[in-house]
């Protein structure tokens, strides 16, 4: 009985300390389990955090990206605005450059025309002007004399050729005077219109003036040279 | 030949002369020709000047019509 009492004693420190263990054993698990779960989950956190941070730092390095890739295109796209604009100005300078030498060229061209006609000029000048030929002074001082006539006989027809054209232009003026006058008494055209047409006929007037005072001038001019032309003649002819 | 002597001397008078008168005329025959060419080219240049103010004048007249 003794023995048994002793096992049951035995069998229950056994199965209490057993239980303990267990307990102690359960608890401990459960801590480390907790402790796991703690860890699992501060991992899980620190996972996601860095997925967070690496999606973070992918959306900006794609930001980047992209904002590199819109200044590239910015910086391109004015590279080539700037391009296209210094070759619309090399063409530009080009075709200035082109027309100045055609300029040049043409003024060139007038020059040596203009050249050749004076020298044509003064050819036919020694031809007719200066060689007598068969004739003798005497006769050929009158042949020139009579060409310069000839030349003053010329000028005085155009002179009124150009008086016919001053006339003309005078009447044309007038008419266009009354037809302005018409349109601003009827009120049928607008009033800067009528102004505009006002300076065109200033201006007509103004050049008829300018033809006029020319066309008196020279016949005044061509008047004394014929008088010049008659003195220089009358000791050739004696 | 004192007769000679005469003779060349004559001969020489006149041609000296003669060219001096050839030499005169060719210079009064050159002052009216420069005059004459002057007064030409001064007509010519007036001519021209009046023909061009003409020409202005034309154009300026044509747009008068339009009015």
């Amino acid at each position: 009985m003794k023995n048994i009492f002793k096992l049951i004693t035995l069998f229950l420190t056994f199965l209490v300390m057993s239980s303990t263990s267990t307990y102690a054993q359960g608890k401990s698990q459960d801590k480390i389990k907790v402790k796991k779960e703690k860890v699992n989950k501060v991992k899980e956190d620190i996972d996601e955090e860095a997925e967070e941070y690496q999606e973070k730092a992918e959306e900006m390095k794609e930001k980047g990206k992209a904002n590199k890739d819109t200044a590239k295109d910015k910086i391109k796209g004015k590279k080539d605005k700037a391009k296209k604009v210094k070759d619309d100005i090399d063409e530009e300078a080009k075709e200035y450059q082109e027309e100045v030498e055609e300029m040049k060229e043409k003024g060139k061209a007038n020059k040596d025309m203009a050249k050749d006609k004076m020298k044509e000029k003064k050819d036919k000048g020694n031809s007719y002007g200066r060689d007598k030929g068969d004739m003798t002074g005497k006769e050929f001082g009158q042949h020139r004399a009579a060409m310069a006539k000839e030349k003053i006989e010329n000028s005085e027809r155009s002179f009124n050729e150009n008086e016919e054209t001053l006339k003309e232009g005078r009447d044309k003026v007038k008419e266009a005077k009354e037809r302005v006058k018409k349109q601003r008494e009827e009120k049928s055209v607008d009033e800067e219109i009528l102004k505009q047409k006002e300076e065109k006929i200033s201006k007509a007037e103004e050049k008829l003036n300018e033809l006029e005072d020319l066309i008196k001038k020279g016949k005044e001019k061509v008047r004394k040279k014929g008088e010049e032309i008659d003195k220089v003649i009358k000791p050739v002819e004696l | 030949m004192k007769k000679i002597s005469l003779l060349v001397m004559s001969i020489i008078l006149i041609g000296i002369v003669s060219c001096r008168d050839t030499k005169k005329e060719q210079e009064e025959l050159d002052k009216t020709l420069d005059t004459i060419e002057s007064v030409e080219l001064e007509i010519d240049e007036t001519v021209e000047e009046v023909e061009k103010k003409a020409e202005e004048v034309e154009s300026v007249l044509i747009e008068l019509d339009s009015i």
